[in-house]
């Protein structure tokens, strides 16, 4: 049977695995500190034939070989960590990282997560949270009766209370840096895992260790381009099809071959 | 029985081949720093011909070889300060347990101890022997690589990539995986290969070309079918009236 038949499947796979990634990063287009995804695929294992540069019967040195490619396979999808785009909303609680830091929380298991998502709430308690609920840590705790909050650049938290001309300080944000952040899991709802690939987080207070500062009132968007992704979906829709013509190809010639 | 017939299957054979490579190009037309392959076609055995009783005349096709198309592709810009693509000719070297590896996949992240690595965890190659690497020190937050591939980490000098090139290309061969390998040591690059970051090179499939050569392999492929249902037919009649005659 014809390679290009197998081949051309392996193609086939390949951009569907490529759209499904597209679709997903579209999909996330809104969502606060999302990252944008890249499927990066790599050719197959040759079939050697004829080594390139190797020996004729002559004695002489071939000098190109036969060498016939079994496809492509998806060899990683890369978490790209651009900056997303800053949009001002105004609210206090809002925190935009200008650099490369994650806040971290605290998930109900005890663990620690990252995210970029810097919409944060205070529960009722008083304790920011993320979202999803998620205590921040270092944990801050605003005081209930507190009438303004101010978080400055390098994530000291203040607030004003009623009946005090003075602010006071309660705490101070931290943030984590990663040596290698693609190496970051992703696990759904905006937060990324630690794993051997990226290495142990390192902490510090915004604007140190270029973790990046701090911008109240600020939500950082995700880092999705429409555009681009338009551009990978056509080009992925095109290249499924030809792969599409190479199969219908390759089964015509079968067909013209067994026919008498 | 006709000698023509085998002329015309040695044509559809090769015709088959060459949608193997082309299926093969296409399947790869979003891997990044893919090289398409061209099928060489030639003729064969027409000296062992000449040695029988066949007329010179016959000629057999064979596709054996495979020639790597070397035009660069397009450069995509990323922004990704670890995306580089090589401008003009030359490979980026890779150290990998079966020796130094080549590809023009430049699309490399730091692991966690900072060295330079591809996808698939091949440590990439710098400048001054095979054993260094580009290391990048932690809580850096700008790396510059410049067109000469020196690495700059927050201004200081961590190392230079090394970027080679072979002086007869058509010893490099292909491994899969993004990778080539070759049978003669690399050289120096020429002075107009530069390395860009912040961009891939993309797969230097053209896809109307592809399309063009899937028409032309079909139709060529039928046409030496045709060729062979003549020959076919034609032994069957003589077969008939041959035996026709003498019965």
């Amino acid at each position: 049977m014809l390679r290009a038949l197998n081949t051309a499947a392996t193609g086939m796979a390949a951009q569907q695995l490529h759209i499904d990634v597209v679709a997903n990063n579209v999909a996330n287009v809104n969502t606060n500190g999302f990252r944008r995804s890249r499927a990066e695929f790599q050719d197959l294992l040759y079939q050697t034939m004829r080594q390139p540069g190797g020996q004729t019967a002559a004695g002489g040195t071939l000098p190109t070989g036969l060498q016939i490619g079994q496809g492509t396979r998806t060899v990683a999808t890369t978490t790209i960590f651009e900056q997303g785009t800053m949009a001002q909303s105004g609210n206090p609680l809002d925190l935009a990282i200008e650099g490369k830091g994650f806040f971290q929380v605290q998930r109900p298991d005890g663990t620690l997560a990252y995210t970029r998502a810097g919409n944060l709430k205070a529960d009722a308690e008083g304790r920011l949270v993320t979202v999803d609920g998620l205590p921040v840590e270092p944990s801050i705790q605003i005081p209930v009766d507190a009438t303004s909050i101010t978080v400055a650049p390098d994530g000291v938290v203040s607030v004003t209370q009623p009946g005090s001309a003075q602010t006071t300080e309660v705490g101070q944000l931290q943030l984590a840096t990663f040596a290698n952040p693609a190496g970051l899991l992703q696990a759904g709802r905006s937060l990324f895992l630690e794993t051997a690939a990226s290495g142990n987080p390192i902490v510090a207070a915004p604007g140190e260790e270029g973790t990046g500062t701090l911008a109240q009132g600020f939500i950082e968007g995700s880092n999705v381009e429409v555009v681009t992704e338009m551009i990978d979906l056509i080009a992925s829709q095109r290249a499924y099809e030809i792969n599409q013509r190479v199969i219908s190809a390759a089964d015509e010639m079968l067909r013209k071959a067994t026919e008498r | 029985m006709s000698h023509g017939i085998y002329s015309a299957t040695s044509g559809a054979v090769a015709q088959q081949r060459a949608l193997d490579v082309t299926a093969n190009n296409v399947a790869n037309a979003n891997t990044i720093g893919f090289r398409a392959d061209r099928v060489a076609f030639d003729e064969a055995l027409a000296t062992a011909g000449a040695r029988t009783a066949q007329p010179p005349s016959l000629r057999y096709a064979v596709a054996e070889r495979v020639v790597i198309d070397t035009s660069a592709g397009a450069h995509r810009i990323t922004g990704n300060p670890y995306d580089l693509a090589l401008g003009g000719d030359g490979f980026f070297a890779l150290a990998t347990p079966q020796g130094e590896r080549y590809t023009r996949t430049g699309s490399f992240i730091p692991g966690a101890d900072g060295i330079l690595r591809t996808p698939d965890g091949l440590e990439l190659i710098a400048e001054g022997g095979p054993n260094e690497r580009i290391r990048i020190p932690e809580g850096v937050r700008d790396v510059t690589i410049g067109s000469d591939g020196a690495v700059l980490a927050d201004g200081a000098d961590v190392g230079r990539i090394r970027v080679v090139s072979f002086a007869d290309p058509a010893t490099v061969g292909k491994e899969g995986e993004s990778r080539f390998s070759a049978v003669a040591p690399p050289i120096a690059p020429p002075a107009n290969t530069t390395v860009v970051q912040g961009a891939l090179e993309q797969s230097n499939v053209n896809a109307v070309a592809g399309l063009n050569e899937l028409i032309s392999v079909t139709r060529l492929f039928d046409a030496f079918q045709r060729v062979i249902h003549t020959f076919s037919e034609l032994d069957n009649r003589t077969a008939r009236d041959v035996g026709s005659r003498s019965g």
